[in-house]
């Protein structure tokens, strides 16, 4: 597995860190409710094809990454910079 | 008086430099070095900072005569003073170690780094050797210079000993 990283291009997988569902960069407000903060720690999709996930470049340049890929295929369609996602 | 004389350590004192099958390893003597990581939105000011004392900032995946990239919005910058600059700006000399490999230097790596070495000189690249995260710069065809955590000296002249003496065995 490579993933494409928007600073030190393809790189092998043994240098990431997989860090989770990538619903952790739409953190909810402080006030938005048992339901939403129930949702966010603890419930997550188990999809069947396309997920966002997290990784962290810590064997290369330091960058948290979303990565969009194929739970079914294993292609990998996307991977963004987190912190442009995030803005 | 009796005046007390320090002296520095390398990480590699009296274990360097030696040959092995096809590379030389020779210990780089650091020396004063600081991590810049501008704070956010700030680059310019640092680089205009650092040109006024002569320093050339790198571009992602390259090194200058007293300069490198070393990560996500972090350079390493050689030299005994930094200016000013709105950055995380922190000493890491004696913090790291450093072995230039002479010879076959990208057989070496190639058993060892999960990356293509083959590239121009003077670009560096933040990967793995072994299962350390490492800093790797091609100084030339046949010279590459690989920085660990000063930590994990003793690892890494452990396994480019027994890379090189893999490609030895292999004739």
């Amino acid at each position: 597995m490579r993933i494409n990283c928007p600073t030190c291009g393809e790189r092998d997988r043994r240098e990431f860190y997989y860090v989770g569902d990538a619903v952790a960069l739409q953190r909810p407000a402080p006030d938005a409710g048992l339901d939403a903060w129930d949702d966010y720690v603890h419930l997550r999709d188990n999809p069947a094809g396309q997920t966002r996930d997290l990784w962290h470049h810590e064997g290369g340049c330091g960058a948290w990454l979303v990565v969009t890929r194929n739970t079914v295929t294993h292609a990998i369609a996307k991977v963004e910079m987190a912190r442009e996602v995030a803005r | 008086m009796c005046v007390v004389k320090l002296t520095s350590k390398l990480p590699f004192d009296g274990a360097l430099p030696c040959d092995i099958g096809p590379v030389s390893l020779v210990e780089v003597g650091i020396g004063p070095m600081w991590s810049v990581a501008p704070f956010a939105g700030r680059q310019a000011d640092c680089v205009t900072a650092l040109s006024k004392i002569g320093v050339i900032w790198p571009d992602v995946g390259r090194c200058t005569l007293l300069s490198t990239w070393f990560g996500l919005d972090q350079i390493m910058v050689f030299g005994s003073t930094v200016p000013d600059m709105p950055a995380a700006v922190t000493d890491q000399s004696d913090a790291w170690a450093c072995i230039a490999i002479k010879g076959a230097a990208i057989d070496v790596l190639a058993r060892l780094a999960p990356v293509d070495l083959r590239a121009t000189d003077d670009t560096v690249w933040r990967t793995q050797v072994g299962h350390m995260p490492a800093h790797i710069t091609r100084v030339s065809a046949d010279v590459y210079e690989v920085m660990v955590m000063r930590s994990m000296a003793q690892t890494l002249l452990h396994d480019l000993t027994r890379a090189a003496t893999g490609i030895a065995a292999r004739g």
